[in-house]
């Protein structure tokens, strides 16, 4: 397996061979670019923050949510009330 | 009448005043999008927009009091939720979805009484710098249509330069507001994160995503970003930010090093060096050195990608409007949907936030984005220890021709070089026009501020405005 095929495993898509051979040349470049940040010689220990603190969250209230019938109406396959998918269990 | 001459704050006025109706504000308008369809800016005009005008007119004719844009036209971006319209992203895998709820930012502008007439042209999921990427097609540049309108809110800013809009309101995830702002001679501004709700909003980069408007001035643009801030209950990451300023008496303008050196090979680098001994008159301007900088770009490619990868899994097949005909099995449920659905600018990202997230290269990407981003961060306090703001080119050049850059990814990337440090440092970042370049076409300037000076900012905005001729209204 490729890294191509790998990644389109992980990303759930699915190129033709064509595009696989023109991704790669881009994907490359692209790599070859952003591998500037692996001689940043980092000194202090830590990343910045991505979650916020216990503070910043709300009340943990019950509040009515927006109704299946309007979250359906979105959906491309729906049946009494649900979302429809292939069979997935035999 | 021609309601294009008045700014966002004139109107308002002037509506509340009942000297205009909200009904002829709103038709006159709706008539200027109509006129410039061509321009693919604004891809859908909201006609229940003159229905809402006539209740605003019926209620301010009562006596009523309403909000601070009570009767005024605003157009929002195609990745904001508006209940009962359809926001598609740009993307035909979103092409028939309705909104089920209002966002935020729809809220509390419908709140302060906003009409809101229709929504604009933008990169497919917010990702690109040209509006090249769109199931609506290619935006162009109100200025001169053979060019970019810049992106990814490209029909954001063409529909306010364009006249077709007093104000739009864009998202900027890595200079999707001010790229396009500057690339149409518009003002737009990218607040500090976290002061606008992203709630309702179609997510790209989470940790980075800010929704604000675009205008034609900075007062209208700080103006509707009053409106547009406050903590939300629905989005953990808003922080309160009172958009106050203490006047200063002398404000000093840091000049960085290392971007002037990164500008001096690029063509409007001597437009540029002119601008800014007009603003020596009035500011300090003192040298600041930033080594990391230029790095955010690298990082941005990095951070960005990851956290799309994760927001995008939710597009499966099964629960957004898309599911591909030909599909037999979950699995080809979910991979021929998205194979169908997404554009190939959107599965480049969803592809790259998957590499630099996969077993082997977490540390070595992600990781270290993260540890450089921490630096960056420390490099910009240090910086507003020694200036009030920082000001620095918006683009690399003027808006380039429609279809130069669409083939080549890294040149579209770089696009972003001086735009995404304020997204990697999250402090509140705007254009202002200066000048214009020898293709006929805008220049902008940018200036970034400390996180929650976005009223410092804006003042600042406003007086180099004024030193370049001031706005159109």
């Amino acid at each position: 397996m490729t890294y191509i095929d790998h990644l389109e495993y992980l990303s759930k898509l699915s190129f033709t061979d064509e595009e696989k051979v023109a991704f790669d040349n881009e994907f490359s470049k692209i790599i070859a670019f952003v591998d500037e940040i692996k001689a940043i010689e980092i000194t202090e220990e830590g990343q910045a923050p991505t979650t916020v603190t216990m503070a910043d969250l709300r009340e943990d209230e019950i509040k009515s949510s927006l109704g299946v019938d309007k979250i359906l109406a979105n959906a491309p396959r729906e049946k009494d009330g649900c979302f429809l998918t292939p069979l997935v269990v035999e | 009448m021609d309601y294009g001459k008045y700014s966002v704050i004139e109107l308002a006025e002037k509506i509340a005043s009942r000297e205009f109706k909200a009904l002829d504000v709103t038709r006159f308008f709706i008539a200027k999008c109509e006129e410039n369809m061509a321009l693919n800016a604004v891809v859908e005009i909201f006609y229940d927009s003159l229905d809402r005008a006539t209740e605003i007119d019926s209620q301010l004719d009562s006596g009523v009091k309403l909000g601070k844009l009570a009767g005024v036209p605003i157009a929002i971006k195609d990745n904001i939720l508006y209940t009962g319209h359809k926001a598609s992203c740009g993307s035909a895998f979103l092409a028939d979805f309705v909104a089920p709820y209002s966002a935020t930012i729809v809220e509390k502008l419908l709140n302060a009484g906003a009409v809101i007439i229709g929504r604009t042209n933008m990169d497919e999921f917010a990702m690109g710098g040209s509006t090249e990427n769109s199931i609506h097609g290619v935006c162009h540049n109100a200025v001169n249509n053979d060019y970019v309108a810049g992106g990814s809110s490209g029909g954001s800013a063409v529909a306010v330069a364009g006249g077709l809009v007093p104000c739009a309101i864009g998202t900027d995830t890595g200079g999707s507001i001010r790229q396009p702002a500057s690339f149409n001679g518009v003002v737009g501004i990218k607040p500090t994160y976290g002061t606008v709700s992203r709630y309702g909003i179609v997510a790209y980069a989470s940790s980075l995503d800010q929704a604000s408007p675009i205008t034609k001035n900075v007062a209208d643009c700080k103006y509707v970003l009053e409106v547009l801030a406050g903590k939300d209950a629905n989005d953990a990451t808003t922080i309160i930010n009172e958009l106050k300023s203490e006047p200063k008496a002398k404000i000093k303008l840091g000049v960085c090093k290392q971007i002037m050196e990164a500008y001096s090979k690029m063509p409007q680098y001597a437009d540029f060096g002119k601008a800014l001994e007009k603003l020596q008159d009035k500011y300090e301007l003192v040298d600041v050195d930033m080594p990391h900088i230029t790095n955010t770009l690298a990082c941005y490619y990095i951070i960005a990608p990851a956290e799309a990868t994760s927001n995008l899994a939710r597009f499966d097949g099964i629960k957004y409007t898309t599911r591909s005909e030909s599909a037999r099995d979950l699995e080809s449920v979910y991979v021929e949907s998205r194979s169908q659905g997404f554009g190939k600018e959107v599965k480049r990202r969803i592809m790259l936030g998957n590499y630099v997230l996969s077993s082997g290269y977490f540390d070595a990407y992600y990781n270290k984005a993260k540890s450089v981003q921490k630096l960056i961060r420390k490099e910009f306090d240090n910086t507003f220890d020694k200036c009030d703001a920082l000001v620095l080119p918006t683009t690399p050049g003027e808006a380039f021709a429609i279809g130069e850059k669409i083939g080549d990814p890294i040149a579209m990337y770089m696009e972003d070089l001086f735009t995404v440090p304020a997204n990697i440092a999250g402090v509140p970042a705007i254009n202002v026009p200066y000048g214009v370049g020898p293709k006929g076409l805008p220049l902008g300037m940018q200036l970034m501020a400390r996180s929650k000076n976005d009223a410092l900012l804006c003042d600042i905005a406003t007086s180099v405005s004024d030193i370049f001729g001031g706005a159109k209204c």
